[in-house]
């Protein structure tokens, strides 16, 4: 979909400082932390217990992510930032699961397969910003960060592995129950 | 107890309860969910003092989702418990929820005049075409030749309710359409829309995974309104005829109409003062 | 039968008695609401108590109309048996009323003889007739009214004191300025004079000074006015026959109090509109009749199953659907004990006159609030729109007591619907740290989680049932009236506007030897076994009393409670009342 853009991405503004990026890096870690979590809860609603335990173990990953992020913010005055303030390129940061994407009956493979172009997402975001960086630090930061991602790119990969894809389609015989 | 000051500053999801949300997955409210909760930071706002006022359907459960004061009332009724609650708490920020078929079936005569009496409330609709609680019949907004119920199988073959003209018309002061395919953009208009004295209407494209698949396609339908909120309601109008219905994003129309409120006594009197009128 | 004998007065001095009945009758703009209305003011002033119902036509305008009276030295809540005295100003259409106006061969029918002549449906009793020229003697007096003239007839006939009528018409007048009093005056006077050619009536002994302050006052502001001492402070309404006055008083003099009235879009909207202002911790109430009661039970079963207290007010009115609705009927008893699906308990009450529909009003608003759960008050049309000189009614110190949560050290999560001893759980109010909550009109659990476990739901039934069934109400549940004789072997059972008439039958009853009690229910719902088998005692007969083509009440006496061995049902639709009459009656018949 060609994504609404708020008020600042049309000018394609860039991140300037290394406050921004890191408030930028931390929103990503803990929002794609709390995205996994609910999707998690999902799933576990919907007694999908495969995807559930994937989204939880994936939820854990991140929120590693925020700790290590928070490492790097220590000390540093972070910008405060109205969720429309940021420069996503997409609707949502990047590594937040698209809640349009999932299905009640969604595999573990299909689970990792989303994640994984998410963090793809995320890495193409930080070379986006080192790219368009003025000051070094910035420049360093944002390319440290595309690395973190394209290691956890490589993770999920692997991940895939271990989640063959399943043969056929998953389907439900039971029709939808009325609620009232 | 804590002082208000002294309370941690709160984040989007201190306004998430613990009651996990039985929408489907895939379902379009979870990103007004989302937004609303985000929303709510940036305004500043306790979960105190917020109220999420609903009726009956899938939508209408978001009030429990949430931790703010919540109603979960009857089906078409949100409005005027809403209206209600405004007007003897004046003092609290009140939201009402709810879907397509709740808010202009059942609730469309209370919606005509909730943009009539423009008490400052938050109307969000998530409009998915479908009834969607009681197993996917056609709802007010459905197109006509939608043959997917079995109580239409024809389609309605009826013309499909237009909220936002209608909305605009009856005296709504504030109007806008999102995608739930962007909740920070839902975000920020709820911001708005909250914001904006009056009654805010928006309307949320939010489709229905499981008896509305093809909307799917929505999101490759919707595209961001090519200009800006107008004040002037004859100008709103004419976009409005002309609008395809998926022009979303962006605020359609703001405007100063007076809002309905509770006035202060011109003549105040003690109650046992009223007992003069009929003193002989 | 007595002739018809114009100007001949009668030999002996009229009896003076404790209370005399006269209809006012006449059409298109004579007046005859103006002048009922004056003469209950004059009465009023003179010291006396006063009762004052109307009819009409359809017509929104210019239609015929009747003004009926009763004046009494003491405090009076309904009509009598028969009429003293008609006076029409016109025939036009009179016989609308015939029924109504219950004549007999003491009564006296005044007419203007240049009119014609009364309506045979007027005479089948007997009554005396007479008349006087209202329409010429009007003429005499520059902008003379002939209502003017017949008021001052009625004064004479009756005993009223002239100067008592003076002050009414200088305070009606005032704005119309000194010319429009005097013409006024003048042909109340030559009405007044011309009467002593007029055969004698009952007339009205002189009021000593009453005992008490005394208010003129309709049912329907004494609703209102019960509703604010209650402590509401928000009505959403839609406007419908016979309980728009109620709204009417209700909206300036809440707004003076602080309060908010709303007109609603309907009365789905009306009732939405109270739970929600209940819901942010304001005492709130609404008011409306038989149809739009029918639209809201939805919505009550909503306030019961959230645990939100409203009161309802309904002002019955003929039914069924739109019935008649500028008549009164008792009828709407069944849909507002059982009118909500599902097992929803709650609370019916009824007040038993004009006067009492303030403080019933007052305790239905604090017992709503106190028990969390709506109230419905069955008013009447005839109570309602019904004006009556009263003793001031008493201050009743019950105001409206929700049990709010208040927040705590302790960091569970509020328990909304927590399961307490009394099944009353206290609320949250919007706006309280830490105890935000979700209302819900689905089963839930103690938090208000929405389920659908069979423990959940037995244990929510249980809590809002014993919310009621365990609560005292206390003295107020009932009138219990001995007759000054005793209380014999015989209850009168009845409820609301059929407690006047009945009053008045056991007092008479008493007055020839009979003995009896009187039990007027003011608290309809829930039910109350053991006081009822209290006020029933060792009496061995009932009699139920209420104004209902099905028997209503009676059935649900019998549903509810153990009655004597034997019981019968006086009832009957409206819209004529029931007169005392009909209930000594029935009383005699089981003394023979």
């Amino acid at each position: 979909m060609s994504p609404s853009k708020g008020p600042n991405k049309g000018r394609r503004r860039a991140i300037h400082s290394v406050p921004e990026l890191l408030a930028h890096a931390l929103t990503i870690e803990r929002e794609a932390e709390e995205r996994y979590g609910e999707l998690a809860d999902q799933m576990a609603t919907h007694n999908n217990t495969a995807a559930e335990e994937l989204f939880r173990r994936l939820a854990q990953i991140e929120s590693r992510h925020v700790t290590q992020i928070q490492e790097l913010c220590v000390g540093v005055e972070l910008p405060q930032r109205a969720p429309w303030e940021f420069l996503w390129r997409g609707a949502e940061s990047p590594e937040a699961m698209d809640l349009a994407a999932v299905h009640y009956l969604l595999s573990p493979h299909e689970a990792v397969r989303l994640a994984l172009g998410h963090e793809a997402k995320a890495e193409e975001f930080y070379r986006g910003v080192a790219g368009r960086a003025r000051l070094v630090p910035v420049r360093q930061l944002a390319l440290q960060l595309a690395d973190e991602e394209a290691e956890h790119v490589r993770w999920l990969q692997d991940w895939l592995q271990r989640y063959p894809a399943q043969e056929t389609v998953a389907e439900d015989p039971d029709p939808p129950m009325e609620q009232g | 107890m804590d002082a208000p000051a002294e309370r941690k500053k709160l984040a989007a999801r201190d306004f998430k309860s613990d009651i996990k949300p039985i929408w489907c997955p895939g379902c379009g409210d979870y990103a007004v969910l989302n937004a609303l909760t985000k929303a709510f930071v940036e305004l500043g706002r306790t979960p105190e003092q917020i109220a999420v006022v609903s009726g009956i359907g899938c939508s209408s459960r978001i009030p429990a989702y949430l931790s703010a004061y919540g109603f979960h009332g009857v089906h078409g009724r949100a409005l005027p418990i809403a209206t209600g609650l405004k007007l003897a708490r004046p003092d609290l920020t009140v939201v009402v929820t709810g879907g397509d078929g709740d808010g202009f079936s059942i609730g469309g005569n209370h919606f005509l005049h909730a943009c009539r009496r423009n008490v400052d409330l938050t109307y969000i609709v998530m409009d998915n075409q479908v009834y969607g609680m009681t197993k996917g019949q056609a709802s007010p907004t459905t197109a006509p030749d939608w043959e997917g119920s079995k109580l239409t199988p024809e389609g309605t073959r009826i013309n499909p309710f237009q909220p936002l003209v209608i909305g605009l018309a009856s005296g709504a002061n504030f109007i806008a359409r999102v995608s739930s395919s962007d909740p920070i953009n839902i975000a920020q208009i709820i911001v708005q829309a909250i914001g904006h004295p009056g009654f805010s209407l928006v309307q949320v494209l939010s489709p229905c995974i499981t008896f509305r698949p093809d909307q799917q396609a929505w999101r490759d339908q919707v595209r961001t309104a090519s200009v800006d909120f107008t004040g002037d309601a004859a100008r709103a109008a004419r976009r409005l005829m002309t609008d395809d219905g998926f022009n979303v994003g962006k605020v359609l129309f703001k405007g100063n109409r007076p809002v309905f409120e509770h006035d202060a006594a011109t003549k105040p009197c003690s109650v046992a003062e009223l007992d003069l009128e009929f003193a002989l | 039968m007595r002739t018809n004998e114009i100007g001949k007065g009668d030999a002996q001095p009229p009896m003076t008695t404790a209370s005399v009945s006269l209809v006012i009758a006449g059409s298109g703009g004579a007046g005859v609401v103006t002048a009922g209305s004056l003469l209950l003011e004059a009465a009023a002033a003179a010291g006396w108590y006063a009762w004052m119902t109307r009819s009409s036509g359809p017509q929104i305008r210019g239609g015929e109309a009747a003004a009926m009276l009763r004046f009494a030295t003491d405090p009076i809540h309904c009509h009598d048996d028969c009429f003293d005295l008609l006076v029409a100003i016109d025939w036009d259409n009179i016989e609308r009323f015939a029924a109504e106006i219950a004549l007999d061969s003491r009564s006296l029918v005044v007419g203007d003889p240049d009119l014609g002549k009364p309506h045979e449906s007027l005479l089948h009793n007997g009554p005396r007739q007479a008349a006087l020229p209202f329409k010429r003697l009007a003429a005499t007096v520059a902008d003379g009214r002939p209502n003017m003239v017949a008021l001052g007839a009625i004064a004479s006939l009756i005993g009223l004191p002239p100067q008592a009528m003076r002050k009414v018409v200088e305070t009606h007048l005032a704005r119309k300025g000194q010319a429009a009093i005097d013409a006024s005056l003048a042909a109340f006077k030559t009405g007044f004079d011309h009467a002593s050619s007029l055969p004698p009536v009952r007339r009205l002994a002189d009021s000593a000074a009453p005992g008490s302050q005394r208010w003129s006052i309709t049912g329907n502001e004494a609703t209102g006015l019960g509703a604010i001492r209650g402590g509401v402070r928000f009505v959403a309404a839609y406007p419908i026959t016979p309980a728009t006055e109620v709204l009417e008083w209700m909206a300036p003099s809440l707004s003076r109090v602080g309060g908010v009235l709303v007109q609603a879009e309907d009365e789905l909207a009306s009732i939405n509109q109270i739970i929600g202002a209940s819901y942010g911790g304001t005492p709130s109430l609404t008011a409306t009749s038989g149809p739009g009661l029918s639209l809201m039970m939805e919505s009550l079963g909503l306030a019961v199953a959230a645990e939100i207290p409203i009161v309802v007010v309904d002002v019955m009115r003929g039914g069924p659907s739109t019935g008649i609705p500028t008549k009164s009927e008792q009828a709407d008893l069944n849909i507002a004990v059982y009118g909500l699906h599902g097992d929803a308990p709650h609370l019916v009450l009824a007040p038993a006159s004009v006067s009492d529909c303030v403080l019933t009003t007052q305790w239905a608003v604090h017992l709503a609030e106190a028990l969390q759960t709506p109230a419905i008050v069955l008013t009447d049309q005839a109570m309602g729109q019904s004006r009556a000189v009263i003793s001031r009614p008493a201050d009743v110190a019950c105001t409206g007591q929700r049990e709010v949560a208040r927040p705590t050290s302790d960091a569970s999560r509020y328990q909304r619907y927590a399961l307490t001893e009394s099944g009353v759980s206290p609320m949250a109010i919007p706006g309280t740290h830490g105890l935000a909550y979700t209302a819900d009109g689905l089963e839930h659990n103690e938090s208000g989680t929405p389920s659908s476990r069979a423990l959940d739901h037995q244990v929510q039934l249980d809590k809002r049932s014993r919310k009621l069934t365990g609560f005292n109400f206390g003295d107020w549940w009932a009138d219990v009236i001995d007759a000054p004789t005793g209380p014999g072997d015989i209850i009168i059972i009845t409820w609301g506007s059929s407690t006047g008439p009945a009053r008045e039958a056991l007092q008479r009853f008493s007055d020839s030897g009979g003995s009896a009690r009187l039990m007027s229910l003011r608290l309809i719902a829930p039910a109350q076994p053991a006081r009822m088998a209290d006020a029933i005692g060792s009496a061995t007969r009932a009699l139920v009393v209420e104004q209902s083509h099905s028997g209503q009440f009676y059935r649900m006496l019998r549903a509810f409670y153990e009655l004597p061995r034997e019981v019968r049902s006086l009832h009957q639709a409206g819209p004529l009342p029931i007169r005392p009459g009909q209930i000594i009656d029935q009383l005699n018949a089981w003394r023979t």
